[in-house]
């Protein structure tokens, strides 16, 4: 049992006590992305307060302003307006919660799926592993983007569809990295001792095996982060994710397309937010994968 | 041919066919929860005696399981109906458009390999130098960038402000650069990182220590000794992104109005176009899982060990 609470100890460290010559040793670009993904998060939370203008407010007088600093902007739609006069910095900000929504709600429920059936497959095996293991080819073999369409086609875009879809193609990838490690962790000293001790299977799974590969999960997660972002927009800009007329970062795109020779604010701006979310998750997500797993440092270049 | 081999080939046969079952069962039973399905028969101002005429005809007072056993002897002849549309059967409108999505696919890979390939290796062999630092750098947006955007930024600037190109359809060789270097770049920027660093792993090797021991010229080295080697996982990775390549191609092709399959399918949700619809994505589907399982196989020919763990 103390054997296993030293494993925790180890797979856990804090990164502030690992940064030794601080402050140079901080870890710069993490803390950034960090910051702009926290940042990315309040806007999204505190979207009705932030934006200063109805996202849905349509004003045909307004229509197609450009931004403040252009010929023709002015100081009450900083990024101008779309096709419909509507303030594009409010449905930036607004999108940034449809974002923060999924993010919010498809990470948790895939990575929990996910890690509870890797989790048992890789601990008990038989039916259960290969089920998981055939629906993670079945994955590889389908793009997400194919059963969306095929999804929404038949019955209507909504957020919910997208919810499905992201989770439906989400957890298979925890689910193999957490069958994974748990299929080499349950033959380690410290789970036979447990076992030895009259520990439960259940106790086991939970106290020794979870804390052991949580680790992986977090890394995963926030590379998921961005491939969430990025696949709500894509379904969006589609026409197969969230019904039209929404905030939604790809919608916007979507709408913009129309424009692209007039008004070229509308496809830069929600692009961007898009481009910034998925980058600043990816460089986290990378930096914590080599943070956590010190072999990983010198392995990948 | 070594038997255990070809139970192996004839083993991710079964497999890819299982896949190819389990999504036109998904096909059938979607079409099937999700309300009528005459209406994705007929069109939808189809009078009330047709519907209640197909209605029989089709079997769909008929239980469940016999009405997918009737899918299945109607998809295994290829018969899926007909385009609202156009009022072709839907087989066909999903196949012409096929060699539109292909030449784009292929041109988006030479895209990537021409471009990828070289930058990773100038990186590798520069390393630490600005240069490797901006191959990185490109690596980096390439694979962060969602592709539909990256479309749009490039029809701004190359067809909009230059007016160098056009913006989308398709016509001559012009009309494919756009589109095939959005398409491409994702994996572009995949091929880069995986040359640069089995062009590093490779350059650190004992074989070119001692090639470059015998006075081989520089060049020689990389070429002749360095690049056939590291060019290996990249074989590998190339293959596995034929997935990748046709979900793109879908959002690709609606950017840039490009006359494949791809945009057939989103055309087909707009108008409500089920037949072509469900013919679309199967075939998309059959695409992707036969391209995997020539992988799978070519594998087996191009690494030895694979073959022996067999």
């Amino acid at each position: 049992m103390t054997l296993s609470r030293a494993e925790e100890r180890v797979a856990l460290p804090w990164p502030l006590a690992q940064a030794r010559g601080w402050p140079l040793r901080l870890p710069w670009l993490a803390l950034f992305c960090g910051s702009v993904l926290l940042a990315f998060v309040l806007v999204g939370v505190l979207a009705p307060w932030l934006a200063p203008h109805d996202p849905m407010a349509q004003n045909l007088v307004e229509r197609l302003r450009p931004p403040v600093w252009q010929a023709g902007g002015g100081r009450e739609h900083l990024l101008g307006t779309d096709g419909l006069g509507r303030d594009v910095l409010s449905r930036l900000v607004h999108g940034a919660r449809i974002s923060l929504t999924v993010v919010g709600i498809a990470v948790p429920l895939s990575a929990t799926l996910g890690a509870c059936l890797g989790l048992l497959a890789g601990y008990r095996g038989g039916l259960l592993a290969a089920m998981a293991m055939r629906a993670a080819d079945i994955q590889l073999a389908l793009p997400a983007v194919l059963v969306a369409v095929l999804l929404a086609g038949l019955m209507g875009p909504s957020l919910r569809n997208v919810l499905i879809i992201i989770v439906a193609f989400g957890w298979p990838s925890y689910a193999r990295v957490v069958r994974g490690e748990v299929l080499s962790l349950r033959e380690r000293d410290f789970v036979t001792a447990a076992r030895v001790l009259g520990a439960s299977d259940g106790h086991i799974m939970w106290r020794h095996l979870l804390p052991n590969f949580v680790n992986s999960v977090v890394v995963l997660a926030t590379i998921q982060v961005a491939a969430v972002v990025l696949i709500e927009a894509a379904l969006s800009f589609l026409g197969v994710g969230v019904p039209i007329g929404t905030p939604s970062w790809g919608m916007m795109v979507a709408e913009g397309r129309d424009y692209i020779r007039i008004a070229w604010w509308l496809v830069t701006f929600p692009g961007l937010a898009i481009a910034l979310v998925c980058l600043m998750a990816n460089l986290l997500g990378d930096w914590l994968r080599d943070w956590i797993d010190p072999r990983l440092r010198h392995a990948r270049r | 041919m070594n038997p255990r081999l070809l139970t192996l080939i004839a083993l991710r046969a079964v497999q890819s066919a299982l896949v190819v079952i389990v999504v036109v069962s998904v096909v059938f039973f979607l079409s099937r929860l999700t309300g009528d399905p005459v209406r994705v028969l007929l069109p939808p101002d189809a009078p009330q005696e047709e519907i209640e005429r197909i209605r029989r005809e089709e079997g769909l007072t008929r239980p469940l399981y016999v009405q997918y056993a009737l899918f299945w002897r109607k998809a295994l002849t290829l018969d899926f109906g007909y385009s609202f549309r156009t009022r072709q059967p839907a087989v066909e409108e999903v196949k012409g458009r096929l060699p539109a999505t292909i030449k784009l696919g292929l041109a988006a890979v030479l895209y990537s390999l021409l471009v990828g390939v070289p930058l990773g290796v100038l990186a590798a062999v520069k390393r630490g130098t600005p240069l490797d630092l901006l191959a990185r750098l490109l690596a980096l947006v390439g694979q962060t960038t969602p592709n539909f955007w990256l479309g749009l930024m490039l029809i701004l600037l190359f067809a909009v402000r230059l007016g160098w190109l056009p913006t989308g359809g398709e016509g001559g060789p012009r009309h494919l650069i756009l589109p095939a270097v959005t398409l491409g770049s994702f994996n572009c920027a995949v091929l880069l990182r995986l040359t640069r660093s089995a062009m590093l792993e490779v350059l650190g090797s004992d074989f070119v220590r001692t090639a470059r021991a015998k006075g081989l010229a520089e060049l020689l080295v990389i070429g002749r000794h360095a690049l056939p080697n590291a060019l290996i996982p990249v074989v590998t990775v190339l293959g596995l992104q034929v997935g990748v390549l046709v979900a793109g191609s879908i959002i690709v092709e609606t950017v840039f109005s490009w006359p494949g399959m791809g945009r057939l399918v989103i055309q087909a949700i707009a108008v409500a176009d089920y037949p072509v619809l469900q013919v679309g994505v199967i075939f998309i589907a059959t695409v992707i899982v036969l391209a995997n399982w020539a992988v799978d196989i070519s594998y087996l020919f191009l690494d030895p060990r694979i073959r022996a763990a067999a």
